[in-house]
């Protein structure tokens, strides 16, 4: 059944299953992104009645259950703070390891610790 | 008219501390008001949580939109327990390093960040509903990320990063979870959900849990998802390590705990995490034998007591949950003075090898202090470590836990005892002082330890008694004085006093001594973010298998 709740499940494991197959940082970071698209898309949809208008007092007709979608307002804050956040991290990881392959960053820490 | 308010103001308090210090015009005066305006802003909240009488239940409507529509803060007994444990902490860490501030550039994001995360912290603790612990975990987690970096170096700015990946996976899963709970049942608050929960099948609360578990799980840095812990650890400013290993991880802990209450601890669920919380005890411990760095060893020693304290939660018995909590707050204490010893050691030596501290021949607060927390984290007797064994032993029934909780306890102790070993009379020298801030924070908590292992009757009957009693309708009681003297000669106590010298001879049995780096493979130690996420993965699919089928 193709709905919002199951693509949304879909979308979240997907950006996980991404985040299994890059180590480049700007790269996962991205697919942290999918997955929070995913479970907006999700939560969006949970309220979805088919018909239904618009969550605005007196409107009237049959209306869509206002929760999720306040809810998800404060989500994508968070998501919006997070991306900017973890752009920032990936920056500053570029400037100081001169590349953004996190796999290649660690070994350079690993010949360091071994001294 | 505070007082019945004092709830908001709990929350409030860091939160307007920190726009003070923001909005504040720079004058001759800066430096104190700043640090007497954030002393005030930690003080208030635990003046608040001491003026309510323990056992009450205290519920603060926000706005005064009625539950379950409004957002709500809910003091009771757990609630009471982990808000306290924070204010102590975030006190205790911020006078640690208010000395060293003065001169700091970047102290005022400092202070900013520090009462945002205090304030994230608190209202993780109190709030009444899945959606408002979400974001003020966020709030939380997110200045810990950028606090983790204050030390400037490439490896803290790496350790954040990954903790930052693994951390947000958590929370977006956390919320899929918050989301399915409420297609389902269609409450978000604890109150309502609690029955509604319950009334679902087994099945559809187990396939939700998976989500949980990987919030939880990250957290709370049980085996597999333990890999960003000891690198962020190691890596972190010494305050930070202390609030991560003294708070954050407890969050887990206490996220579960909540899960449990509104009727996810179906038996299926409960045994996974029961069989990675022994993995992970035992495992972790292990790992600690390996390393000379003080702050990877009592990294990994907190991963090994996480997975115990997941253990006794998931056993979910009036009894294990009251050994649980126990374990909980005397951790809290012991480690948190442990990390800011060995930042202190890092701070004067600028090392946290083993091989070169001094460990005896030091600054006389600084020596004490730190054998007094890792013979609490060992648990010798008047100390508090002992006490918080030792009921964990009393409760226990099933042979299986039994034996994990001794071998833990046996290669904590060897874990201790080889710090000792290898430790030099005579390593490097520094004329750096400690100022009188470190000290006296290290002072207090120090005490915590010891009279708090002198006082665990009080402990027992005002701080985990109305903890259980907010869970369950009945709680074991407890003879006021006494627990101390009789736990000493009891069955168990003695039992638990010869596995110190057994984690000796385990010592000296298998050499451990010798600090070759892990030579266990290296697949669950040291592990990049692509790993780790496949080990998510992994564990997922496992569980979602063994659920359906058997």
């Amino acid at each position: 059944m193709l709905n919002g709740l199951n693509v949304g499940l879909i979308v979240i494991f997907i950006g996980l299953y991404g985040m299994t197959r890059t180590k480049n940082s700007l790269k996962l970071l991205m697919c942290l992104s999918i997955m929070g698209s995913g479970v907006i898309l999700l939560f969006v949809s949970l309220g979805y009645i088919p018909g239904a208008v618009a969550p605005i007092a007196d409107s009237g007709s049959q209306m869509v259950d206002p929760l999720p979608q306040s809810v998800m307002v404060t989500a994508i804050v968070i998501d919006l703070a997070t991306v900017a956040l973890g752009l920032a991290m990936v920056h500053y990881l570029y400037e100081t390891y001169h590349t953004l392959n996190f796999d290649r960053i660690l070994k350079k820490e690993e010949m360091k610790d071994d001294n | 008219m505070i007082i019945e308010h004092s709830l908001a103001f709990i929350v409030i308090s860091p939160i307007t501390a920190a726009l003070i210090i923001r909005l504040m015009f720079k004058n001759k005066y800066y430096d104190a008001i700043r640090t007497t305006v954030t002393f005030l802003g930690l003080l208030i909240p635990v003046i608040f949580l001491l003026l309510a009488s323990p056992g009450d239940v205290i519920v603060y409507e926000m706005g005064g939109w009625e539950r379950p529509f409004g957002i709500s803060l809910i003091l009771d007994g757990l609630s009471r327990t982990m808000a306290l444990i924070t204010g102590v902490v975030t006190l205790a860490v911020y006078v640690y390093y208010s000395d060293l501030l003065e001169q700091d550039p970047t102290a005022d994001d400092y202070h900013f960040l520090y009462l945002f995360m205090t304030a994230g912290l608190y209202g993780v603790f109190l709030t009444g509903d899945l959606v408002n612990r979400f974001i003020f975990f966020e709030i939380s987690i997110l200045t810990t990320y950028v606090l983790l970096t204050f030390i400037g170096t490439k490896e803290s700015l790496r350790a954040s990063f990954r903790y930052f990946m693994l951390g947000s996976i958590a929370s977006l899963m956390f919320l899929t979870g918050i989301g399915l709970t409420y297609f389902f049942t269609g409450y978000l608050d604890f109150g309502y959900l609690s029955g509604a929960v319950e009334q679902l099948s087994l099945h559809i609360r187990n396939i939700i849990f998976v989500f949980f578990l990987v919030a939880v799980g990250v957290k709370l840095a049980i085996i597999p998802f333990h890999t960003w812990l000891a690198d962020a650890y190691v890596h972190a400013p010494t305050t930070m390590t202390a609030i991560l290993g003294g708070i954050t991880v407890k969050i887990g802990g206490y996220i579960l705990l909540k899960l449990y209450d509104i009727g996810f601890g179906t038996p299926h669920i409960r045994y996974m995490v029961m069989i990675l919380g022994i993995l992970t005890a035992l495992f972790a411990a292990v790992i600690s034998l390996k390393y000379t760095d003080l702050k990877r060893i009592l990294a990994w020693l907190t991963i090994s007591h996480m997975g115990v304290i997941a253990l006794m939660f998931s056993i979910w018995t009036p009894e294990s949950l009251s050994a649980g909590l126990l374990y909980f707050i005397n951790h809290s204490f012991y480690i948190v003075l442990l990390f800011l010893v060995v930042g202190s050691f890092g701070y004067i030596y600028g090392t946290h090898d083993i091989r070169k501290l001094p460990l005896m021949k030091t600054n006389i607060v600084l020596s004490s202090t730190m054998i007094i927390g890792l013979l609490a984290l060992m648990g010798l007797p008047p100390l508090n470590g002992f006490y918080s064994r030792w009921y964990l032993l009393e409760v226990i029934d099933s042979p299986v836990i039994y034996s994990v909780v001794i071998l833990t306890s046996i290669l904590t102790s060897a874990s201790v005892f080889r710090i000792f070993r290898l430790s030099k009379v005579d390593g490097v020298k520094s004329d750096k002082e400690l100022s009188e801030g470190m000290m006296s924070s290290l002072i207090v908590l120090a005490g915590l330890c010891s009279f708090g292992g002198l006082t665990t009757s009080i402990y027992l009957e005002n701080v985990v008694r109305p903890g259980v009693l907010s869970i369950f309708d009945t709680a074991p009681s407890f003879d006021l004085m006494g627990v101390e003297l009789t736990a000493l000669y009891s069955l168990h106590g003695v039992i638990f006093l010869l596995t110190l010298p057994l984690g000796y001879i385990f010592l000296r049995l298998f050499d451990t001594v010798k600090t070759k780096r892990p030579t266990l493979n290296q697949t669950l130690i040291e592990v990049d973010i692509s790993d780790s996420v496949r080990y998510i993965i992994i564990i997922l699919v496992i569980y979602l298998v063994l659920v359906n089928f058997l």
